[in-house]
């Protein structure tokens, strides 16, 4: 019976400790949005992030964009090629990229690079007394460090998605039609002509709704980093760090799942 | 500029938590304005718990806090700005912001909070740096500081709006005496020459009788002195005069425990 | 409030008297520079500017700045600066911040 209740109890508690998780971070948005009514001005700060999360970002989004349109060539190559429609690889490699892929991939690259950098330094902050400083000169830390960056990331995030589209396109040809001998125009044809305005809004809207997502779940854990042991110690930073992006990640995969099936 | 001899802040029955541990226990006491009030006590007695309190970022029960006759915990947003706006607030590290050079650390609530060109800013900080006595630094990190260089530009970042009241969080500690009586100086002459209030938390029993106007002593959470420096010197209380004389605390260790639980590790 | 009064004098308007009243402090600089400034530079000639400041009730280190900052541009022009008659309270911000001798202040005759 008593392992019974412990059960429930702890069930019980997992499920409430969700709930609490899900309100606390709905508040830290919405404080975060205040922001924009507060001082300082966002302009400098938010170009300071776009810098941080594109710019610096773009190497690894090529690299990352130009292997996965290869593979995409090469794994649709030989399941086309089955039933001998090799035409159709400009049409699976574009769809696949533009509608999954790019919105994804793009978001798991930012995460990896920039979320966790963000975290971490704003972790960092916290431990280091550096928040509650900016509190006391009345400057508002979630208009402060939290707003500018979502800004950057709704900016970056599309640009960077489209970045990693394009070269994925020609990495898929690469493979495609050079190395495989498919048809150069029938490859661009499929391109061209599968291509819809709503798969584009499609992986518009996931890009956008990701920066939403990561940028606030990875400020979120930096800025309570160690703040519910009470404690102020380095490995509050690497906890909090190592939570930002594995939440983030896996928050991606599922609302990629919800809003593909909302939208097709 | 506030006149003397006004109550600035009134602290009355604060009691704190941390959990379900407390930390702070009827603390009751009051701060004139263009005082030094030094808040001395051994680590962990709950100094800097106290200070949070004072500066707003430990929320305080209704009724134990007013600042200038208000009661701070009914205070909305525009009121803490207002007062954030007027205090100035040294912290234990410094709390210097890592991305920013000093320089920029010392200009960030000007740049923010006033519309002053930036040569007049510039200017300012410069001054500011010289006060603290970190002339020529403006233009290096946090990082390549030492901690005792970082605390005074903190202490320089704290002064840059001209503040009302300072909060200062063991200024000498890290610094060597020499430096250490030029902060005191300082401290007493930002008193001097702009009329501002300090509450000063230390364990340096030498500093805080030099510049204190008013001090309490802790202990455990609790006030066990409060009055003038000459006040406190000659209070009688066993625990106050152990503190003052800087005599070790042997009762508190109790052998019996130490004995037991080393016996209790356990065998390989 | 600080309010700016501006004589010019000498021969060819090469002197240039101003007198501070009121409060200068953070609220009031960017005004009072402005009209500093607009003053030194519509004069090709200037020479020497004294800035009175026996009317001046208090100063705090933005207004410190500003003071600085017009002096050095003055000196930077080849002309002189001086600031007299501070009273006590403001005399001490200035020695705080460790200008006074950069400043030139004189205490004209009131105290001697």
């Amino acid at each position: 019976m008593k392992r019974l209740t412990d059960t429930f109890g702890f069930v019980g508690r997992w499920i409430l400790g969700i709930f609490v998780g899900l309100g606390r971070i709905g508040i830290f948005f919405l404080s975060t949005l205040r922001g924009i009514a507060y001082p300082p001005s966002k302009t400098g700060l938010v170009i300071k992030q776009i810098y941080f999360i594109g710019h610096k970002s773009m190497f690894v989004i090529i690299f990352t964009g130009a292997f996965s349109g290869m593979v995409l060539g090469l794994q649709g190559y030989y399941a086309l090629s089955k039933f001998g429609s090799e035409g159709f690889l400009g049409s699976g490699v574009i769809l696949s990229l533009v509608r999954e892929l790019g919105p994804v991939f793009t978001a798991l690259m930012v995460v990896g690079r920039a979320c966790s950098a963000m975290c971490a330094e704003i972790g960092i902050m916290r431990i280091d007394e550096q928040i509650d400083a900016l509190r006391c000169m009345a400057i508002d830390p979630h208009g402060y460090l939290v707003l500018p960056r979502l800004m950057a990331a709704l900016i970056a995030f599309p640009l960077l998605t489209h970045v990693f589209d394009v070269v994925g396109v020609w990495g898929g040809y690469a493979v495609g039609v050079k190395l495989l001998g498919v048809n150069p125009g029938a490859y661009w044809d499929g391109v061209y002509r599968s291509l819809e305005w709503q798969d584009i809004w499609m992986g518009i809207v996931k890009s956008l709704v990701f920066a939403v997502l990561t940028i606030t779940i990875s400020t979120y854990k930096g800025y309570y980093a160690g703040v519910d042991r009470g404690s102020r110690g380095a490995e509050d930073v690497s906890e909090a760090t190592t939570s930002a992006v594995v939440t983030s990640s896996v928050t991606v995969l599922v609302a990629d799942y919800i809003i593909t099936s909302i939208m097709l | 500029m506030t006149e003397p001899d006004r109550e600035l802040i009134r602290v009355r029955g604060l009691n704190s938590f941390y959990g379900r541990k407390q930390v702070l226990r009827d603390l009751s006491f009051s701060v004139e304005a263009n005082r030094i009030f030094v808040i001395m006590g051994m680590s962990g007695c709950g100094k800097s718990t106290l200070l949070k309190h004072l500066v707003g970022l430990k929320p305080s029960p209704p009724g134990s806090i007013y600042i200038e006759g208000k009661d701070i915990s009914g205070w909305n947003h525009a009121q803490w700005n207002n007062y954030w706006l007027r205090i100035g607030i040294l912290f234990q590290n410094g709390a210097l912001f890592n991305s920013m050079t000093v320089a920029q650390n010392i200009a960030l609530p000007l740049m923010v909070h006033t519309n002053l060109p930036k040569e007049i800013i510039e200017i300012m900080v410069e001054m500011k740096l010289h006060m603290v006595g970190l002339s020529g630094t403006g233009a290096l990190m946090p990082s390549q500081l030492s901690g005792g260089m970082r605390k005074r530009a903190g202490l320089a970042r704290a002064l840059s709006m001209d503040p009302e009241i300072l909060f200062v969080d063991e200024p000498s500690s890290g610094l060597d005496p020499i430096t250490a009586a030029g902060l005191d100086e300082l401290l007493l002459s930002l008193k001097e020459t702009f009329g501002m209030t300090l509450v000063v938390v230390t364990h340096e029993l030498e500093s805080a009788f030099r510049i204190g106007d008013q001090m309490v002593v802790m202990d455990q959470g609790r006030i066990i002195a409060y009055g003038t420096p000459e006040e406190i010197r000659q209070m009688n209380d066993p625990r106050v005069q152990q503190f003052l004389s800087r005599r070790p605390d042997e009762e508190h260790r109790d052998y019996d425990s130490y004995i037991s639980r080393l016996c209790k590790v356990k065998r390989r | 409030m600080c309010s700016v009064e501006i004589n010019r004098a000498g021969d060819d308007g090469d002197r240039l008297d101003m007198s501070l009243r009121g409060k200068l402090v953070r609220g009031e600089v960017k005004a009072v520079m402005e009209r500093m400034l607009r003053e030194i530079h519509s004069s090709s000639n200037l020479k020497h500017v004294t800035v009175n400041i026996s009317s001046l009730e208090w100063i705090d280190t933005a207004g410190v700045a500003l003071l600085v900052l017009f002096c050095q541009r003055i000196r930077a022009m080849g002309g002189t600066f001086r600031l007299v008659k501070p009273n006590e309270k403001v005399l001490k911000v200035f020695k705080l911040a460790q200008v006074e001798g950069f400043l030139s202040i004189e205490d004209g005759n009131d105290r001697a």
